[in-house]
């Protein structure tokens, strides 16, 4: 009619949310095998950062299981106009691990941790899976892309679970430039894993 | 002083500031939507960092966690999302959509703005569709449809408000007009119409993104009761230079079967 024959193919719906938004959607539902199958999709993710900042085996399970046990309880709040599910998911996991790293460590720690944590990009895991690993190696390779001081800034906030004020006082630096480190830092990351704007 | 709250932003999808920065880095967002869109998409970048440490946790944990949730009540789903969404919407898209829709001739546009403004409302297209998917919606029906009202919606924005959109009108032989929003640099756009005929049950509008090589389906519509079409969106436009639309079955079909009732022409 227009052009030439088409190979059969079915109309286009409107975009999609993601599987695992509609995972949690139906989670929200107070769906619980809704729920198992989100815990099989990410309860590594949740495992595997909280671990990352807490480093403790026994209390990462710990906080880990509070943690998705909060994702079952809150589901219902979770709304993905204003971002994805694992952004949802992962923000709750950082939030309770640096909290608990807060509450629980002394500030005579923070010295020690930051030379465990600085620069340090995750690679230590055991039973990972190809997926896990190519996505591991993805944000190696960005973060490898940032300056030293932006990668130095990113790690130590976000695996070390330090505050910006601390990481300004262990490089020794203003804070102005801790912040703008870390905002430039993060921009350069999402431009070069390719992350999409919500 | 701005230039230092937007780089707040970095430290905050870290969780590297405290509770009570973190309020007030929240209630900025608030108001400022470019910040607000900013910090989604650190906060996406921020969860491939957390992703990016997956680890297989102990197996007991899942055991445990499965018999936790069977004692613990799930939250209600916060109301005021349903009751004060559509006219904040409707701000937001009369705010930010409706600047971002662009002329080729810079001169018209503040002419061109309230044509378009009119196109848009009292068509029962885009900007009161957008509104109305979701008030419709907030009344009864599942989450999940409201989930997926609220995702189209948000298809729907980025295309209004993409700084390259371009609105065209025309109107249909059997009776209607469209109107189609065209953003290149999305690849997408959206379709809304008002006045098409009605269709039996087996017929339905189909959509369809035509080029040089390709007539491609972008998806069916059906009026409702009251004769109005939800917008669609549709893409990616690749090489399509018109949009069409023919009356096929309800179930689609792969290429068009009958005379066109519209051919909008998007270069």
């Amino acid at each position: 009619m227009w052009g030439r024959r088409q190979p059969a193919v079915l109309p286009a719906s409107p975009r999609p949310l993601g599987d695992l938004d509609v995972l949690l959607l139906r989670v929200a539902r107070d769906d619980d095998a809704a729920f198992e199958e989100l815990y099989d999709e990410v309860a590594g993710v949740v495992y595997g950062l909280i671990r990352r900042v807490l480093r403790d085996p026994a209390q990462s399970e710990e906080v880990a299981q509070e943690v998705l046990v909060e994702v079952w309880r809150t589901a219902p709040r979770f709304d993905p106009a204003r971002g994805g599910a694992m952004a949802w998911i992962t923000t709750m996991a950082h939030r309770r691990a640096v909290d608990r790293v807060r509450s629980a460590q002394a500030a005579t720690d923070r010295e020690e941790r930051a030379a465990r944590h600085a620069a340090e990009i995750p690679h230590d895991e055991v039973a990972e899976q190809v997926v896990d690993r190519l996505e591991r190696e993805r944000v190696r390779r960005c973060l490898e892309r940032l300056t030293a001081p932006q990668r130095e800034s990113v790690t130590l906030a976000y695996y070390g679970g330090h505050t910006y004020r601390e990481v300004a006082e262990l490089l020794k630096i203003p804070l102005g430039t801790v912040k703008t480190r870390m905002r430039d830092g993060l921009i350069r990351l999402r431009d070069c894993l390719g992350v999409r704007a919500v | 002083m701005h230039q230092d709250v937007h780089a707040f932003a970095g430290p905050y999808v870290l969780g590297a500031v405290s509770a009570a920065e973190q309020r007030a880095f929240v209630r900025h967002l608030a108001r400022c939507s470019t910040c607000a869109a900013e910090t989604a998409g650190l906060q996406e970048t921020a969860s491939r960092l957390a992703t990016a440490t997956a680890a297989a946790p102990p197996a007991r944990m899942r055991v445990t966690v499965l018999a936790q949730i069977g004692g613990v009540r799930q939250v209600p789903p916060p109301r005021r999302a349903v009751h004060t969404r559509p006219s904040r919407r409707r701000t937001r898209l009369r705010r930010v959509g409706l600047p971002g829709l662009t002329s080729d001739r810079p001169r018209s546009i503040a002419l061109r703005a309230p044509r378009v403004l009119t196109a848009l409302t009292a068509g029962g297209a885009v900007a009161c569709v957008a509104v109305s998917v979701v008030a419709g919606v907030s009344a009864e029906r599942s989450q999940d449809q409201y989930a997926r009202a609220l995702a189209q919606e948000r298809a729907l924005t980025s295309v209004i408000s993409a700084p390259d959109a371009r609105t065209v009108t025309a109107s249909a032989s059997g009776g209607g007009t469209a109107t189609v929003v065209v953003s290149r640099a999305r690849g997408q756009i959206v379709f809304a119409s008002a006045g098409f005929p009605r269709l039996p049950e087996s017929k339905a509008y189909a959509l369809w993104l035509i080029g040089p090589t390709s007539t491609r389906p972008a998806g069916l519509v059906r009026p409702d009761a009251a004769g109005r079409i939800p917008p669609l969106v549709a893409g990616d436009l690749n090489d399509a230079d018109r949009v069409g639309v023919t009356v096929e079955p309800s179930g689609g079909s792969p290429r068009p079967t009958t005379a066109p009732v519209l051919a909008l022409p998007i270069t």
